[in-house]
């Protein structure tokens, strides 16, 4: 390293009259630390300030002989501790606590115990870290052209011998004052040591590999950036393949290994899902007997006059198969109320908000839905009524997929109330409520 | 320079006299000869290229298995319901454990002035660095998924999901991988006036160049030494209570569970004990080769090798204690599960592991209450040995027996590793090794500067 550096010295200086060198201190050598704290103090007392010695290990003497002060590394390391520590706990509440909350068990967000652990490695490791480089910085390292070090003499400093300093920019500085003080110390041997100024060249080599270093390295972020900045219809390339890319056949496409081609699977025939065993027939599609509905064929819209329906023909229960109290009616209401009601009116009339809406829009699409007043409701058995609402009549949808069997049973309590409710005389209410009827 | 002339036992004490830290009555130039040689002979001892040929073969074979298992996934492993943490995390918790005596050398044993440590602290601490490193591949590639590893620090993710600060799995990433860049600093740093004297040593370009580079422009200046040696100093505070946190927090991946056996306040100074232990066993088993390979028995001398004995007995004994006390708390609790746990490792189907666990940490150390002992070092070595096997085998009946019988009987189960686990095993001894054997090549094993500083100082002529 040292010979590359010196090279150009060489030639600069055949040239010109050393405008290149200068000198930058004088070296004097001792062979034990006792010696060197001596001279150390002799050349102090003799008032140079800018003076150093050189130990292959410290000792205390020299601290004192060259009055060495006191250093600010303990601050910036308590400094930096401290600014760690913070950040540390600032981040984790941040995190933790703001920007994406992790509520465990109830516990409060930021809690300084489980919290503290992370604090004490940040502290640690933001201490330690400007430990060692304010170290390095204070002692003015890195620092690798120094003329100290193209001393022939001075690469025992670090071996077993021991060396003082005094700075050529010493104020007192005079080349044949300091020589015999240091000769005159002890010293095993002076000598003077020059600072090179004809510009350490980097050796082409380095920076032009450094150089095509830096390009290369521009590379994936830019590619990155780019990617990033424009938009893409091919899928993303992944380059492992996650769980969720593992092989496997989607809905609707086509597998080879079954006959039929299909890769989603039919389900076997009598497969019924859990909960949906409908066993009861009085309950579930209101017949009294176990003879099928023709239920695949949705019912007659039939037009104009009335053809035999085959639904008058089916054994419909006459009676509710569920028990009936208040509480059903009032749950029949309410159910009423928010799934019919809007169609049929809040009282069966077949004039909810919808139809009104429908009818002066005059679209001629809509079908008036059947008042429940009329005789030919009125007279239908309630396994039929069950039936129309669970899979639908004309242009009503079928509800038996939104609403529980339980709750169309107390539904169609509710409609039976409500076509009482038009065909009543004031006997047929309980005369413990009169007087309530008659205040209305 | 004092000369001490060779056979001189510093291992006995003599009233009023401080024993002699360096034996066969060498001087700073002969100290650094001895040291540097090491690094500047053109060819390593016949044994060195044995060592690293085997060594590096295994690290090889477990950089292969790890490839192996990135690209096919963890199960390669013997890890299953219910035994999901298995060798991997033994393996973990052995190596971080053993990483713990360097940097206990270096810092703990500095702000107490154990001038011995001297000579062993900076071969302790590049064991420390590289056993940290081993530790750090297991939880790595337990993972799986290691390429979306840096899920566990602090940034930014196509998730916008934070980690969560209150687990112990994460204060561990924290605990070790600040544990790990504070023992490499504080190496490094230890290492900079030893890479100057290697650098002014240098005789070819090349190295004068490396080793420059490494010495940041070291010059031994008072000033330099007086800010060093306050850096030492607050990085040796700094890194005694970091020491103690971190194997206090890898126990904290046990304790914070309510797995029984796990569950326990005993955990945390009961695993820095045995981390301090391991670490020191391992200490032993490569200064005893070490110094007959590279000459260094003048510097690591039969009285550092006593009081790193010393150490073992002090701390197996604090391991055995901990493991009654386990016992005792278990009964203590009233809990029939925890109860059970105990027992269960006893005399279930992995009573061979606590047995061997017992016989290698408790009763081996005790050996060193005989002189005999502590001073011939081939014994200590094979200690060290059983102390090493003691120290895996104490991970394994925690992890696996706590794990594989916990609460429900109806998810109890067996574990057995596979061939994988077992090469990656012995494939991070090849890792720790080989990386050992180039520290040992071409770095200061010494840290002659500090051994200088505690060389007496009378001048002979």
């Amino acid at each position: 390293m040292t010979s590359i550096l010196e090279e150009p010295l060489k030639t600069e200086t055949t040239e010109a009259t050393k405008p290149q060198r200068a000198l930058a201190c004088v070296l004097a050598e001792y062979d034990s630390p006792q010696a060197v704290a001596a001279a150390a103090r002799q050349v102090m007392a003799a008032g140079y300030t800018r003076v150093d010695a050189h130990a292959p290990f410290p000792f205390h003497e020299l601290d004192a002989a060259l009055a060495i002060g006191k250093s600010r590394l303990p601050w910036m390391t308590l400094g930096a501790a401290a600014i760690g520590g913070a950040s540390g706990l600032l981040r984790e509440w941040w995190m933790n606590a703001v920007d994406y909350q992790f509520l465990i068990s109830g516990k409060p967000l930021l809690s300084m115990p489980s919290n503290m652990p992370v604090v004490f490695a940040c502290a640690v490791l933001f201490a330690a870290i400007t430990t060692l480089v304010g170290m390095l910085l204070l002692n003015g390292l890195p620092r690798f052209s120094n003329p100290l070090l193209r001393s022939e003499r001075f690469r025992r400093a670090t071996n077993d011998r021991f060396f003082i300093s005094v700075d050529a920019r010493d104020r007192r500085f005079n080349l044949d004052a300091v020589t015999s003080l240091l000769q005159s110390s002890g010293a095993l041997a002076v000598e003077e040591c020059w600072t090179d100024r004809s510009g350490a060249k980097i050796p082409p080599l380095v920076w032009q590999g450094a150089l095509v270093a830096l390009a290369l390295l521009c590379i994936p972020p830019a590619i990155i950036a780019r990617m990033r900045a424009t938009d893409s219809r091919v899928p993303r390339f992944h380059l492992i393949q996650d769980m969720d890319f593992q092989p496997k056949f989607k809905p609707q496409s086509t597998n080879a290994f079954f006959a039929d081609g299909r890769a989603d699977r039919p389900q076997l025939p009598g497969t019924i899902a859990r909960g949906d065993l409908q066993d009861d027939d009085r309950l579930h599609r209101g017949l009294d007997s176990a003879e099928p509905i023709v239920a695949a064929a949705p019912p007659p819209a039939a037009p104009g006059a009335p053809a035999p329906d085959p639904l008058d023909a089916m054994p419909w229960v006459a009676e509710f198969p569920i028990s009936i109290d208040v509480a059903v009616m009032k749950r029949g209401q309410e159910r009423f109320n928010i799934y019919c009601s809007t169609c049929h009116g809040l009282g069966g009339d077949g004039d909810g908000l919808i139809t009104q809406r429908a009818l002066e829009l005059e679209q001629g699409t809509w079908v008036k839905p059947v008042s429940f007043h009329t005789d030919a409701v009125r007279k239908q058995p309630v396994g039929r009524l069950f039936h129309s609402i669970t899979n639908g009549v004309r242009k009503m949808p079928p509800m038996g997929d939104l609403i529980p069997v339980e709750d169309r049973w107390a539904i169609l309590l509710y409609v039976r109330a409500l076509q009482r409710s038009r065909n009543a005389s004031v006997q047929d209410v309980p005369a413990d409520l009169l007087p309530q009827l008659e205040a209305q | 320079m004092s000369t001490i002339t060779a056979p001189y036992d510093n291992t006995i004490e003599t009233p009023g006299r401080r024993a002699p830290l360096v034996l066969g009555g060498h001087d700073y130039t002969s100290v650094t000869k001895v040291v540097c040689e090491i690094a500047e002979t053109p060819q390593p001892p016949l044994a060195w290229f044995v060592a690293f040929g085997i060594s590096s073969s295994m690290t090889l074979m477990f950089l292969g298995f790890a490839g192996y298992l990135v690209t096919t996934g963890i199960g390669v492993w013997g890890n299953n319901s219910p035994v999901f943490w298995a060798w991997d995390i033994v393996n973990f918790v052995f190596w971080v454990g053993i990483g713990h005596a360097g940097t206990l050398i270096s810092a703990i044993l500095f702000l107490f002035r154990q001038n011995w440590r001297t000579s062993i602290n900076r071969a302790a601490e590049a064991m420390t660095v590289f056993a940290v490193v081993c530790a750090g591949l297991f939880p790595t590639l337990h993972v799986g998924r290691i390429w979306v590893i840096y899920w566990l620090l602090p940034l930014p993710n196509q998730n916008a999901i934070w980690p969560n600060f209150r687990s112990p799995l994460l204060w561990d990433v924290f605990a070790v991988s600040t544990y790990a860049t504070v023992s490499t600093l504080f190496w490094y740093m230890g290492m900079i006036p030893d890479l100057a004297t290697f650098r002014d040593r240098a005789t070819n370009k090349f190295k004068q160049f490396v080793y420059g580079v490494l010495a940041l422009g070291w010059t031994g200046s008072a000033r330099q030494w007086y800010r060093f040696e306050r850096a030492y100093l607050l990085l040796a505070a700094l890194a005694t209570p970091l020491v103690l946190s971190v194997h206090t927090i890898v126990s904290f991946d046990f304790a914070t569970s309510q797995v029984p056996g796990w569950h326990t306040t005993i955990f945390p100074p009961y695993f820095v004990a045995g981390a301090v232990f391991s670490g020191f066993g391992m200490v032993l088993t490569l200064m005893v080769p070490g110094r007959e390979l590279f000459g260094l028995k003048d510097l690591i001398t039969p009285r550092h090798l006593e009081n790193v004995c010393k150490v073992l007995l002090a701390t197996g004994t604090m391991v055995g204690y901990a493991y009654a006390m386990e016992f005792f708390v278990a009964w203590y609790s009233g809990s029939r599960y925890e109860q059970f746990a105990f027992i269960n490792r006893m005399f279930g189907p992995y009573w061979w592991a606590y047995w061997t666990m017992v016989t290698c940490n408790v009763i081996s150390p005790q050996l060193f209450w005989f002189r005999k002992f502590r001073t011939s070092p081939w014994l200590m070595f094979t200690v060290s040995i059983f102390v090493n096997i003691g120290m895996w085998f104490e991970r394994f009946v925690i992890t696996v027996t706590s794990l594989h019988r916990d609460y429900l009987p109806s998810s109890w189960g067996h574990y057995a590793p596979t061939w994988v686990d077992i090469c990656m095993f012995a494939g991070s001894f090849g890792l720790f090794f080989t990386l050992y054997l180039l520290f040992c090549r071409y770095l200061p094993v010494v840290a002659m500067a500090e051994v200088k500083g505690v060389m007496p100082r009378t001048v002979e002529h």
